[in-house]
């Protein structure tokens, strides 16, 4: 069985590309969404492999507050149900310095700019997280 | 203490110097020149007594030779002759001559004894011739011829001479008598026979006893007088010296106290009164100490009748209880010290070799004291023998406490002089007046400020003329004001009589006299003229710095939110084309991978490259507009017309999307044209921004957009409301800032730049327009209306579509721009 890859996303031609690009190439079950209480509960049951991440995000928010994907990042790894989960933070904001900064706040485990030049390198990203997730923390209910 | 001078008893002590040795020296004279006059007189009766006797016995002596020589001359020599031993009693001659001489004894009264003695011719022996009879003593009388031991009687010889008589009674002879002889003469002259005639001397000697002892009583009585006389004299003697003494004393006191009056220096005054007080009390070696209170030690300031190098002997020491020098003590116990023998005190070895004082010396020390307080101590040596009796040191206290109260003024004179000094050279103004206000001192100062060359006396004006409150007084004046508080310190008005003011910063104070009664009021003061003109520059200066300051920190605040908005607004702007980009290269790069064979979809990934391009240069074309705005450059191309269009075709543009979110999206406007100068692109620019975010921060409910003519305003209005998520109060200053979202964080980002309002705002105001936003927070929604001035409307009438009734409710319109647009009675309505 594929592995299942959760996407939040707001813009929707990136997020279209996103799906293409691992189910074509990938060979990944992607699913896309912005809304973060979601992300959370599908995370927590285990059927999530990998998490790529945007940081902004216009549409999402949990508990009736807006939130950007670091906060959703920090709850997923605050939790011991969901932190093992690994998550790739995918964003346009590629300033200096802004990688560091990224994973330090959130406690993502990698982060890839965009523009994304080489698919195959997401590919290959994603991969390897989820093989160190999967050995590093096998997950509990599988 | 007191000076004695009455007349001093036997008992009373007579006071001042010396007195004892003194009394004692003219005693001995007196006791002396007594004895001297006892002796003398003495002297002077015994003579003259021996001088009375001895005439009484002369006289004695001249009556017994005369009766001698008147019997004599009843004796013819030649018979006498005859007669020259027993044999010879019988001749008659004898009888008749002893007749004669017994007649001779009885006829004179007091004769005991009359015979004779004849002498031989050789003149070797005598013997005797006739005699009366016996004499009272009984004894045998003579016979004729029998011996006379005339050696016994050597006053015969004279009687050879004349009639004669001895001296009489004499202590060695028995007897009382007196012998009297008288030559009996031959016709030749010769003296062949002598009478001698024996008298009672009895009465003779009792009249010399008596002379006698009435010349020891008139001794007696001489020496009584003597002695009184001496006494009495002593007594006014001594009066004489203590008068004197006292005299003298006074006279060194009042030169003492001349000399404490006399100005000078403290050293000049101790020794003048030095020399004073030695030469008033007789004592000649003086020392003075002043005691270093900070110290504790008493330091020998000055000395009188001591060499130099007697100085160091003059030991002194700590004040303390350790103290053992007599200056020392005195100084510690505040009574004077009196020490009889130096020696005694161990440590204490005065060698003063000095004249006048032997090696045995006495010392007293007496305090100088200032309200009970020791300030110096005078100590005064002396020979061991002379020492100090009660009355010298009662003196040399009296001096001391004198020689005090001079060193006492001198330091009052000088702290005088220093304050005078210090009043005559202070530049403070220095006032002072009685409780009536009138001025009874001002200092060169005050007077130089104060004062005029016409009218230069301060004194005896009132207070109120000089010195006025300056403010918040309430109109009282200065005086009423000191006498209010008791004091007062602050500016004042200071005027002088030519009617000019200075400003003077002052302090006025009681000055408490010594009852601690208050009958002067000291005022300090200094003219603050300059001193306000500095601080008015001052001031102003430091406003200007502050002023400065704020601007300089107001530029820096503000260029440091620029910095920081413009690395937000960098990021922004790269994410914002990142964005697009990242779509347009993975499509491009799937199509050029051949990821699909299906031309559907091909197609439909080169539409999502030029979806995600266009969007692209949408935010290229926020950023250029963005950097004209910062230019200054943002072209806009006014003309006259109406808004109306505009508003409908945006509201249609942006319907589409509200209708996708559910909201109704509404547009009212006229019925009138909304003439105005504007640029419709621009106008349309304006309107989608404003209205595509309140589509964009919506998530249901409505969008109203609202236009209106404002008639007294003589503007256009257009408002646009919406239902959506607001903005927080304390973000809306800065929503027209530019380079700036209203949020700093990632969470928020609905699109967009966050440019919009920045751009927006600065093309309204290229119009001549206004901008205000409001909400009333978080989830109430958000209100924008825009104010343009309105242009008269096209005569053509052409004034576009959506124009229907006039309406006539203008005049009750609100006028604030902020306020709910008026319900229209009618208007062209677009709804969703």
């Amino acid at each position: 069985m594929a592995q299942r890859i959760l996407i939040i996303e707001d813009d929707p031609m990136n997020a279209k590309l996103f799906q293409i690009v691992l189910t074509r190439k990938g060979g990944f079950q992607v699913e896309v969404t912005e809304d973060a209480s979601y992300v959370l509960r599908e995370v927590r049951t285990g059927s999530v492999d990998l998490v790529i991440m945007d940081i902004s995000l216009s549409n999402s928010e949990l508990d009736g507050k807006p939130v950007d994907g670091l906060e959703i990042t920090r709850r997923l790894k605050a939790d011991p149900g969901t932190r093992q989960v690994p998550v790739l933070l995918a964003t346009a904001h590629a300033m200096k310095g802004s990688r560091e900064k990224f994973l330090r706040e959130s406690g993502a485990d990698d982060y890839i700019s965009k523009p994304i030049i080489d698919s195959g390198e997401l590919i290959q990203r994603v991969e390897s997280l989820i093989m160190k997730g999967s050995h590093v923390v096998p997950p509990a209910d599988r | 203490m007191s000076i004695t001078m009455g007349p001093s008893g036997a008992g009373a002590a007579p006071a001042g110097l010396g007195g004892r040795q003194l009394r004692g020296a003219t005693a001995w004279r007196y006791l002396a020149g007594m004895s001297l006059t006892a002796g003398l007189v003495g002297l002077a009766i015994w003579g003259l007594t021996a001088r009375t006797c001895e005439q009484l016995r002369a006289e004695s002596r001249i009556k017994v030779a005369s009766i001698a020589a008147t019997i004599a001359a009843g004796i013819p020599a030649e018979e006498h002759q005859t007669l020259r031993s027993r044999e010879d009693e019988r001749l008659p001659a004898y009888q008749k001559l002893l007749a004669h001489i017994v007649s001779a004894r009885q006829a004179n009264a007091g004769v005991e004894r009359v015979y004779t003695l004849g002498r031989d011719p050789a003149g070797k022996r005598w013997y005797y011739v006739l005699e009366s009879g016996v004499d009272v003593s009984g004894s045998t009388r003579a016979r004729v011829g029998d011996g006379f031991n005339a050696l016994a009687k050597p006053e015969l010889s004279g009687a050879l001479l004349g009639p004669t008589a001895d001296r009489g009674p004499t202590a060695k002879r028995s007897g009382a008598l007196i012998t009297g002889y008288a030559p009996i003469r031959d016709r030749s002259g010769g003296t062949p026979a002598v009478v001698a005639v024996d008298v009672d001397a009895h009465a003779a000697l009792a009249a010399e006893r008596r002379f006698r002892a009435g010349a020891k009583i008139a001794y007696a009585i001489a020496l009584l007088g003597i002695a009184l006389a001496g006494w009495t004299s002593y007594r006014r003697r001594l009066q004489e010296i203590e008068r004197a003494r006292s005299i003298q004393m006074r006279l060194s006191i009042h030169r003492l106290t001349e000399v404490m009056t006399r100005t000078g220096s403290e050293a000049d005054m101790v020794k003048s009164a030095l020399e004073v007080i030695a030469d008033g009390t007789g004592y000649a070696h003086w020392a003075l100490y002043k005691r270093n209170r900070e110290r504790g030690t008493l330091e020998l300031f000055a000395t009188r009748g001591l060499p130099e190098e007697a100085h160091g002997d003059l030991v002194v020491d700590a004040v303390d209880m350790a103290a053992h020098s007599p200056a020392s003590r005195a100084a510690l116990r505040g009574e004077a010290v009196i020490v009889r023998d130096a020696s005694e005190i161990p440590p204490y070895d005065f060698a003063a070799g000095c004249r006048g004082l032997g090696p045995d010396i006495a010392v007293a020390a007496v305090p100088l004291t200032d309200h009970g307080e020791t300030t110096a101590v005078l100590q005064c040596f002396a020979p061991r023998a002379r020492g100090f009796c009660p009355e010298d040191v009662t003196l040399i206290r009296w001096m001391a406490s004198q020689l005090a109260l001079g060193l006492k003024r001198i330091q009052l004179e000088l702290r005088d002089q220093l304050l005078a000094s210090y009043m005559r050279s202070t530049q403070e103004i220095l006032v002072g007046f009685d409780m009536d206000g009138l001025v009874t001192y001002a200092n060169p100062t005050a007077e130089r400020a104060l004062a005029t060359p016409k009218n230069r006396e301060l004194r005896g004006k009132c207070v109120d003329e000089l010195f006025s409150p300056s403010e918040g007084s309430g109109g009282t004046s200065f005086l009423s004001a000191v006498r209010a508080a008791g004091n007062f310190a602050g500016d004042v008005n200071c005027h002088r009589p030519d009617g000019t003011t200075f400003p003077a910063e002052v302090t006025a104070s009681k000055a408490l006299d010594r009852d601690g009664g208050v009958s002067t009021i000291v005022l300090f003061g200094r003219d603050v003229t300059e001193r306000r003109d500095q601080e008015a520059e001052i001031r102003s200066r430091s406003e200007q710095l502050l002023l400065i300051n704020e601007q300089l920190q107001h530029a820096n605040a503000k260029f440091a939110s620029t910095n920081r908005m413009k690395n937000e607004f960098l990021a922004n702007t790269s994410h914002e084309l990142r964005t697009p980009l990242n779509a347009v290269i993975g499509f491009a790069a799937l199509i050029e991978q051949g990821a699909t064979d299906v031309e559907e979809e091909r197609r439909s990934f080169a539409r999502s490259i030029r979806e995600s391009a266009e969007h692209l240069l949408t935010v290229i074309n926020d950023i250029l507009d963005v950097a004209k705005v910062e230019a200054g450059r943002l072209e806009v191309e006014l003309e006259n017309g109406d808004a109306t269009p505009c508003i409908l075709t945006t509201v249609d543009a942006l319907r589409p999307t509200a209708v996708r979110k559910g909201l109704k999206l509404s547009a009212e406007a006229g019925p009138e044209p909304l003439n105005m100068e504007l640029d419709p692109a621009r106008m349309r620019q304006i309107l989608l921004n404003l209205v595509g975010n309140a589509v964009k921060f919506t998530d249901k409910g409505q969008v109203r957009v609202k236009a209106w003519r404002e008639i007294e305003q003589s503007e256009i209005r257009i408002a646009i409301e919406d239902t959506g998520i607001g903005i927080a109060k304390d973000q809306l200053p800065r929503v027209f800032v530019r380079f700036s979202q209203v949020d700093g964080s990632y969470k928020r980002r609905h699109g967009g730049t966050g440019l919009g309002l920045v751009i927006t705002q600065s093309l309204v105001e290229r119009m001549g327009g206004r901008i205000a936003i409001s909400s009333e927070g978080l989830g109430t929604g958000t209100r924008v209306t825009l104010a343009f001035p309105m242009s008269p409307a096209r005569e053509d009438g052409s004034s576009g579509s959506g124009t229907a009734v006039a309406g006539k409710a203008e005049a009750a319109r609100p006028r604030e721009m902020d306020m709910i647009p008026p319900k229209l009675p009618t208007a062209v309505r677009r709804e969703t």
